[in-house]
């Protein structure tokens, strides 16, 4: 076990400060990215993409590549397209065929495990993650990748938003809806195939999702739950990283539990959910005070008439309209 | 001011979102503006769609809904002016939402959304609008106010109003011109013709098989 001196004494070496770096930035683009997975309820869609990535780098290690990231990245890529693809009629409810691509992918991947001549601990990175392992190549292209989706997302914001909340509105807005969709899903790829070696594959999905999640129990404001998803994003990955420094745990379920940890206090305090204000309540005793309702003055004998009623209200709207 | 009404599952929805663009037509075409419909055409036009569940905790407030009118007109990349936020309140102003402005959606009865579904049509500045039963969730006082405010729109900025009722009296008092349809037009004509009634009987009543 290593000390907090340990860790702080750390920071001098590059490979810390890179670490550390890269900690942030994962916290920054998949929670950012997170954000409108859950407003558009594509978590599914999220983790098939982040099991095919899964398959990519149980094939790279077969193969024997040393750097597994162009597979994983051109498996995920392409899931993502291939969905985007089916998805294209603007069919939502396509969970069936996302399912069966999760499920393949999984399957594709750990038959390339069961190939392996011996279960190296390449195998347990990919699976779990090791974020003081990640390689020079992975963080620059973390850093390009967590720049391309900032600024995008910042430039079309809010189309996205629009797109989250009606998405056949955004259509016959004139928004160009389709290619907007193929564009998110490529983000979402590109998301989870930086972070993958990181967080690893089982678990990469959960730091698209629950920052997000943890962000919206909290908030009715679109901008507050980007700001406070990278919040619990970037707090979770840095705790991630600072235990696995100290206790050699395996980052990515360190991450995971942080963000749920999170995720569960959100849930308790959230104003959506009103549970605590409940608890309030039961102790506290309130006596409503219920107006008597007068009953309306014009209306007598059954079939008085709408157009009657109408008339009374217009005599109103005139009333209104002088004052 | 057109008025259209059928029974239920009769199309109108789907003939507004033939209309959009939203639904390919299985034969014939649709012409707006005398062409067919383009993503040009799409931001001359207002939807208001139908009633439908949102989710309730989706994190928007009403300005940001009513904003949305706006988005295609600005365009993409860029943000919101100063002279879109004056539509906007002008907007929220004439369907009575300024005071709900930074009310979050979900908060919102049946009723106060669709007046912020209507003003998201209307921010958009739209020469024609399409409203799928707009005052389906309206209590009478606001429906009378709507339809007022529309008719003043039509009459003063000369917007075509295509809406979809499923109340008489509206139809008869607020258009112009009457479609009745079940999956093809069954009727069409002003709100004084003698065969109205007539019409509207054979269509809900003796027709009918749902
Ligand atoms: N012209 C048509 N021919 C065949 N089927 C149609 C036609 N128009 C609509 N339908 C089908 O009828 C169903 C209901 O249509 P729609 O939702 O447009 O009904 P509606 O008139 O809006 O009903 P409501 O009053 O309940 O809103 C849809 O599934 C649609 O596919
Ligand atoms: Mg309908």
């Amino acid at each position: 076990m290593a000390t907090l001196e340990d860790f702080i004494q750390a920071f001098q070496y590059d490979w810390m400060q890179r670490t550390v770096l890269a900690a942030v930035l994962i916290g920054v683009i998949c929670s950012l990215i997170g954000v409108f997975i859950i407003l558009r309820g594509m978590v599914f869609i999220g983790e098939a993409i982040a099991h095919s990535a899964f398959a990519g780098a149980a094939l790279a290690l077969l193969l024997g590549i040393s750097d597994p990231l162009l597979l994983v990245l051109f498996f995920g890529i392409s899931t993502a397209l291939g969905i985007g693809y089916i998805n294209k009629d603007e069919k939502v409810e396509d969970d069936v065929i996302v399912g069966i691509f999760f499920a393949s992918f999984m399957g594709l991947a750990i038959f390339f495990i069961g190939l392996l001549p011996s279960y190296t601990s390449n195998v347990q990175a990919i699976l779990f993650g090791r974020i003081l392992l990640i390689t020079k190549r992975n963080v620059n292209l973390l850093i390009l990748f967590t720049l391309i989706t900032t600024v995008s997302i910042f430039l079309l914001k809010k189309e996205f938003f629009m797109i989250s909340f009606d998405k056949e509105l955004a259509i016959a807005s004139g928004l160009p809806v389709t290619a907007m969709n193929y564009f998110f899903l490529v983000l979402i790829a590109l998301a989870i195939d930086v972070s993958i070696f990181a967080i690893g594959a089982i678990l990469v999905f959960a730091m698209l999702v629950i920052p997000a999640a943890t962000a919206y129990q909290l908030t009715y404001d679109f901008n507050k739950m980007i700001v406070l998803s990278i919040t619990f994003g970037v707090f979770s990955s840095l705790g991630g990283l600072f235990f696995s420094f100290i206790y050699d745990w395996p980052s990515g379920s360190v991450i995971v539990l942080l963000a749920t940890f999170l995720f569960v206090v959100s849930y308790i305090l959230s104003p959506k959910r009103k549970l605590v204000s409940t608890v309030f309540l039961l102790f506290k005793r309130n006596f409503k005070h219920v107006p008597e309702i007068s009953p309306l003055p014009h209306f007598h004998g059954e079939n008085q008439g709408i157009e009657e009623f109408k008339e009374h209200l217009r005599e109103i709207q005139k009333g209104d309209e002088k004052n | 001011m057109v008025g259209i009404c059928g029974p239920n599952g009769s199309g109108k929805t789907t003939l507004l979102k033939t209309i959009l663009g939203l639904i390919k037509p299985t034969e014939g075409k649709v012409l707006v503006f005398g062409k067919p419909i383009t993503k040009d055409t799409q931001m001359r036009i207002g939807y208001m769609p139908q009633l439908k569940g949102y989710s309730k905790e989706f994190p928007a407030k009403v300005k940001d809904v009513v904003s949305m009118g706006r988005y295609p007109i600005r365009g993409l990349f860029k943000r919101l002016t100063r002279k879109d936020w004056e539509i906007i309140e002008r907007v929220m102003n004439d369907t009575q939402l300024s005071e709900l402005a930074d009310r979050p959606i979900g908060q919102l009865s049946g009723g106060q959304f669709q007046r912020v579904m209507l003003a998201q049509a209307l921010a958009k500045q739209p020469e024609i609008i399409l409203l799928d039963e707009p005052t389906s969730a309206l209590d009478f006082r606001m429906t009378i106010k709507f339809m007022d405010l529309l008719k003043e729109l039509n009459e003063k900025y000369g917007l075509t109003v295509i809406a979809v009722h499923h109340d008489l009296q509206l139809l008869k008092d607020y258009t112009d011109r009457i479609i009745c349809i079940d999956k093809a037009v069954e009727w069409e004509g002003n709100p004084q013709d003698a065969d109205l009634d007539e019409a509207l009987l054979r269509i809900f009543f003796y027709k009918t098989t749902h």
